[in-house]
């Protein structure tokens, strides 16, 4: 199960990002292996603003619509992951983590899938559980 | 819960991955065992495909998602007001 961030899936779509290359192996790769894409709902109203900024409502909207027809999976978030957001908050005060980003590492921890697509430095910043002893494993 | 019990015989090395699994989770050995299970064998939904999402959008400009994202973010809201 590899998670997907907004920027993973908006290097993809969009043909003028830096990523986009990079993102359109690693579709690639994932159809491939048939490893499943998930993500959480925050990520896609992240993904969704981005697109709008350019593309406009209609579009914004079927390319997020697209995403998830195409298999990408949303996990719901528990009571626990936002509490989990708030603490990840406080731990890591020196880093400016986004609330969407805290919410993903509280999905990650709690389900124990640390793979994540991400070109953003967070990712491979945080380590998760009690102590700390877990990194994500960066896919980009 | 009901169900059918099933005796199970792990390496050291698997052992330990899944008590770190259930560690950092916080759930039980057990559970962590049953999600494996429901995730790679059990879940009926189709595998991801995002190939025929390649490319389908330009912006019209040159964009930097990884390292401008909070920006771009600042500005999709900026035009919602």
């Amino acid at each position: 199960m590899l998670f997907a961030d907004a920027g993973a899936l908006f290097a993809v779509l969009i043909s003028d990002d830096s990523h986009h290359l990079d993102a359109s192996r690693v579709a690639a790769e994932n159809r491939e292996s048939r490893e499943r894409l998930w993500t959480i709902d925050p990520v896609l109203t992240e993904l969704w603003l981005l697109l709008r900024r350019d593309l406009g409502q209609v579009r914004a909207d079927e390319a997020v619509g697209g995403l998830t027809k195409q298999g990408l999976q949303r996990e719901s978030l528990r009571a626990e992951d936002f509490a989990r957001s708030w603490q990840f908050g406080a731990d890591w005060a020196d880093q400016e983590f986004a609330l969407t980003d805290r919410q993903a590492f509280s999905v990650m921890e709690r389900t124990n899938r640390l793979r994540a697509w991400s070109y953003d430095k967070d990712f491979a910043i945080i380590r998760l559980g009690e102590r700390r002893h877990h990194p994500l494993e960066i896919v980009r | 819960m009901s169900g059918r019990s099933f005796p199970l015989y792990l390496t050291e090395e698997q052992h330990a991955a899944i008590r770190q699994a259930a560690e950092l989770s916080g759930s039980s050995m057990t559970e962590v065992v049953r999600g494996l299970i429901d995730v790679h064998l059990v879940s009926d939904s189709p595998p991801t495909d995002l190939t025929p999402l390649i490319g389908a959008y330009s912006v019209g400009h040159p964009t930097d998602v990884g390292a401008e994202k909070d920006t771009m973010l600042e500005d999709a809201l900026s035009a919602l007001r």
